[in-house]
């Protein structure tokens, strides 16, 4: 697929998947490192856990404070 | 993706959601003091403490435990005898009226691990967390309640990843993370998709183990037919004996089969977790992952004997693994504390999602998928 911005150039560029589901597949595998790192290890192990599960907490908090886009 | 494949998902996204909203807001709600049940408990009620003694003082024979605590249970008999993890200078014994008896009304007697001293009889139906826990689990419904609640976590499952499909097209003109202030629908449709996205994994991982321990009555039935009668098949006929053996021997026996292991509970003799005939000894391992799996000894009940003992089939551990992963008590505190926030994340998405529906349909706004199509040629 072709970038639209040499035919449309006032249109934005419409992003494909890959560039959509980046991030969300970057915190989906933080959770999921989080969720079974924590099952199979103890100690500090689980906090390491807690802190890769505590990634989309701070990322939706981060964006929700972040000045509004219009 | 074409405008009609699109306009089924939203179908699919609207229905499942709305259906499931206020039974997960339920959930949401009853499982947060839940995460923190044992804290809660420690601080709402007063439970006698076990003797302070020395660490290594050795346990008290199992016999003389099991003495101690029918001795304030009159009229009842022993279901199961288990160890709390939690709490490990203490030994449960759950006991109830007949031995057929409804284990889930159970009462429990604790009983100081190494001195065998009675230490109370908590009356724990009246608490809050018990309360919580029985919303949360089957609403004061018994086993219907738990199917209905499991049928709503996998509707649950099903808005998820509907939402999952519609946030694809719907980002083609957005950052990740994009929360624009034009007005309330806006910005709540924008932190709508924004948490969505990033509790994707916790909330189906949490939502699709719970959906698997509504069926933990279901499960144990079919191990009890399956394994369980197998395991038994010579004690077809046998019925629960009148005098049973010694209990600490039946543990030492099992200990004996599975040195590695650890006792976790004990099932008596016709208990729902046993044979007739047997004192079933549930061990678990040492490591974070093992010690939530079980092996069962089977020790027949009269001689004393080890009459079989075999790994849990794969559905029962199955069972048993995605507990932790709904209740999120396996990484101490720090964990339990993100496991909250992340419940609270998805009370929002919930609950904005009911407000998006809600509010689109006073104002008769468009649904976002006309907006894409509306919005496509120019911007």
């Amino acid at each position: 697929m072709t970038s639209s911005n040499d035919s449309v150039p006032m249109m934005r560029q419409r992003r494909s998947a890959a560039v959509i589901f980046r991030w969300p597949l970057l915190i989906g595998v933080a959770t999921g490192y989080g969720l079974v790192s924590a099952l199979v290890a103890d100690g500090l192990w689980d906090w390491i856990a807690s802190l890769s599960l505590a990634v989309p907490v701070a990322l939706a908090v981060w964006f929700y404070r972040r000045p509004a886009q219009s | 993706m074409q405008t009609r494949t699109l306009r089924r998902w939203s179908w699919v996204h609207k229905w499942t959601s709305l259906i499931c909203t206020l039974f997960l807001l339920l959930m949401c709600i009853t499982g947060l003091p839940l995460i923190f049940h044992h804290e809660l408990d420690e601080l709402l009620h007063v439970g006698v403490e076990p003797a302070n003694l020395p660490d290594g003082t050795p346990p008290a024979n199992l016999d003389k435990v099991l003495a101690s605590a029918m001795g304030h249970a009159v009229g009842k008999v022993p279901h199961f005898l288990v160890w709390e993890r939690d709490e490990p200078d203490v030994v449960l014994v759950s006991v109830g009226p007949t031995i057929e008896s409804d284990p889930s009304k159970n009462h429990f007697v604790r009983v100081d691990a190494r001195t065998a001293a009675f230490l109370d009889m908590p009356d724990f139906i009246g608490r809050f967390t018990y309360i919580m826990f029985r919303l949360h689990t089957d609403m004061y419904a018994g086993l219907p309640g738990k199917l209905f609640l499991g049928l709503m976590g996998l509707l649950f499952v099903v808005a998820i990843v509907s939402g999952i499909v519609l946030y694809g097209p719907w980002m083609r003109k957005h950052d990740f993370g994009t929360v624009r202030n034009l007005g309330r629908l806006v910005r709540w449709l924008d932190l709508h998709n924004l948490i969505g996205v990033v509790t994707i994994v916790w909330a189906l991982v949490v939502g699709f183990t719970g959906v698997i321990n509504t069926w933990a009555d279901l499960v144990i039935k079919i191990w009890q037919f399956g394994q369980l009668s197998e395991m038994t098949a010579a004690y077809k006929d046998s019925s629960v004996p009148t005098k049973l053996g010694s209990i600490q021997a039946a543990v030492d026996r099992a200990r004996k089969e599975m040195p590695d292991m650890t006792p976790s509970f004990v099932a008596f003799p016709g208990s729902i977790l046993s044979g007739k005939q047997h004192y079933a000894v549930f061990m678990r391992g040492d490591t974070p992952l093992t010690s939530r799996t079980l092996r069962p000894a089977l020790i027949d009940a009269t001689t004393g004997e080890l009459t079989d003992s075999r790994d849990l089939p794969w559905y029962v551990t199955t069972l048993l693994v995605s507990q932790p992963l709904h209740f999120g008590d396996y990484g101490g505190m720090p964990l339990k504390i993100v496991w909250a926030l992340l419940d609270i994340l998805t009370m929002i998405v919930l609950a904005t999602g009911l407000y998006l529906w809600y509010a689109r349909r006073r104002s008769r706004v468009r649904e976002p998928i006309s907006q894409l199509q509306a919005t496509q040629p120019a911007e």
